[in-house]
């Protein structure tokens, strides 16, 4: 185990280096929270709720949900296939490591300075400039944060697998964006999914991608009854446990066919 | 004639490189058709449920989203790569350039030509059809005329503040260029009406970084609109202006940048 957090803090230590990297995120987003403050106000404009939402409570979830992205939109994919492209990957495969929980860790160290350096400094700025309204209550706040962190494992799991891919194709850019796209699109991160229509909302029930950011902001506004929260708690375990799965049987097929090329 | 040649050439062999792999050119051109056909269709859900944003709806909004993602794939057809030559720098591969009997502009943005932006062509014009049709446009010859130059000026916009912020790196020897972490990020800006936002921001997005010119002004001539905010109406005209002005001076600026090259050596 104190081999996996090494690899945590590395990638964290490797985050704090790419100083432009981060200044130009940290940038973008700041401009993002604006845009998306800017867009609800001048839906909202006169009206007082819409589909039972204030237009407190759609900002507060449109800030969260942009900083949230950060998570949620990751470069996991990028960095596999480079491995993968190098030939890095045959003595990361050697190495008396498990090839998933490594990556996961390492996700981890990235997700970490997200978290510590990009989404919790304009979070906090945010509820003081923008009064932001706090979690429905203590209880809700803590079912929201496990919800995240399943959420994150969904889309950790979800990037192994993508990335193992690219031992099969030449790249796997095309099926990053679609990916990136499914989460911004599901997971209510453009529009949150009170506001889609019936027949979208059906395909949106159906696919793991609300669980990961839409779901957890719902219950942290109190807009999700005990049992909505217990069976998207339980499904999102489903999730996980389905990629982890998943990923594993893609991970042997790939070892067997690096060994069929000779390594 | 031998810069055309030369240019014809050096595309030929991108659009051969991209092709080499024609599975995955197609599923690229489907998965960035996706992506957009996916931010447009949140765009509409919104209108769908809230009617209007500012005094715009659906159709003038779709109006807004095309002529931008026209205007960036014109950009990305022909100058996007070209914004590229910072990763040249930085490997000490900009000396190739230097002893090469051609124009040192010429030979980077010859390079430059991507058919892979033809998806984002594809879904414009659509969209760019279907809002005409929403919002009653009649496509006289006269508004086609007016059509082209606004897009080829919203492009230079575009262009030239890729241009300028990649020549940064000739000092600052940074291969990811902040027009792609930043500009690129927050291009979403001009997806909608621009007087929705704070006059702080209409002013940056004017004078500064004009994308206004890109769509929002222009728009309104076709749209017959009159949403000009703090500004003056003769600004709906100014796009192709605004464009070569912005290119001379991004043009001037990476002259500059070329003057202060010091190769890396490496």
């Amino acid at each position: 185990m104190r081999k996996y957090i090494e690899f945590t803090k590395k990638c964290f230590q490797r985050s704090l280096t790419y100083r432009i990297n981060y200044f130009t995120s940290l940038s973008t987003h700041i401009v993002l929270v604006c845009i998306y403050i800017a867009i609800w106000s001048a839906l909202y404009a006169n009206k007082a709720q819409v589909e039972g939402i204030s237009l407190k409570e759609m900002i507060t979830y449109a800030v969260l949900s942009v900083m949230l992205s950060k998570l949620f939109i990751t470069d996991n994919v990028r960095e596999i296939q480079a491995k993968v492209r190098s030939g890095e990957i045959a003595t990361d495969l050697m190495k008396p490591i498990d090839i998933q929980l490594y990556l996961f860790f390492s996700a981890l160290g990235t997700a970490f300075f997200n978290i510590l350096m990009i989404i919790l400094p304009i979070v906090v700025i945010s509820f003081l400039f923008l009064e932001l309204l706090p979690p429905a209550s203590f209880l809700l706040l803590l079912y929201c944060l496990i919800g995240l962190g399943l959420g994150f494992l969904i889309v950790v799991f979800i990037d192994f697998i993508i990335g193992m891919i690219s031992f099969w194709t030449i790249s796997t850019w095309g099926f990053n964006i679609c990916k990136s796209t499914m989460i911004l699109f599901f997971a209510g991160v453009y529009v949150p999914l009170w506001f889609f229509p019936e027949k979208l909302r059906l395909v949106a029930e159906f696919l793991p991608f609300r669980l990961i950011c839409f779901l957890p902001l719902s219950i942290y506004l109190g807009k999700t009854s005990n049992q909505e929260i217990l069976s998207a708690l339980l499904q999102q375990l489903g999730w996980v446990i389905f990629f982890i799965v998943m990923g594993r049987l893609v991970l042997k097929a790939v070892v067997k066919k690096v060994t069929i090329q000779g390594g | 004639m031998n810069h055309l040649r030369l240019y014809w050439l050096f595309a030929k062999t991108n659009l051969k490189s991209q092709m080499e792999y024609p599975l995955d050119f197609v599923f690229g051109f489907f998965s960035t058709m996706f992506h957009y056909a996916a931010q447009f269709l949140a765009i509409w859900i919104m209108l769908n449920r809230f009617h209007t944003i500012g005094d715009w709806n659906f159709a003038q909004v779709a109006f807004l989203y095309s002529l931008a993602l026209l205007s960036y794939g014109l950009f990305g057809s022909f100058f996007a790569q070209s914004i590229g030559f910072s990763e040249l720098i930085i490997r000490g591969e900009f000396d190739r350039l230097l002893v090469r009997p051609w124009g040192l502009f010429f030979q980077v943005i010859s390079r430059s030509f991507d058919p892979g932006f033809i998806a984002h062509f594809a879904l414009s014009i659509a969209i760019l059809v279907l809002a005409s049709k929403l919002a009653g446009i009649e496509w006289s010859i006269t508004r086609i005329l007016f059509l082209i130059p606004v897009v080829i000026g919203g492009a230079l916009i575009q262009f030239s503040l890729g241009l300028a912020a990649a020549t940064v790196s000739f000092w600052t020897l940074e291969s990811r260029s902040f027009y792609w972490l930043f500009i690129y990020n927050t291009r979403e800006l001009i997806w909608y009406p621009m007087s929705i936002y704070s006059k702080v921001i209409q002013i940056l997005l004017t004078f500064i970084i004009p994308f206004a010119f890109v769509n929002f002004f222009p728009a309104q001539y076709f749209l017959g609109k009159n949403d000009f905010t703090i500004f003056h109406p003769v600004f709906q005209y100014l796009t192709s202006l605004v464009g070569i002005g912005m290119f001379i001076l991004a043009y001037k600026f990476w002259q500059f940048g070329v003057n202060h090259y010091q190769s890396t050596g490496s």
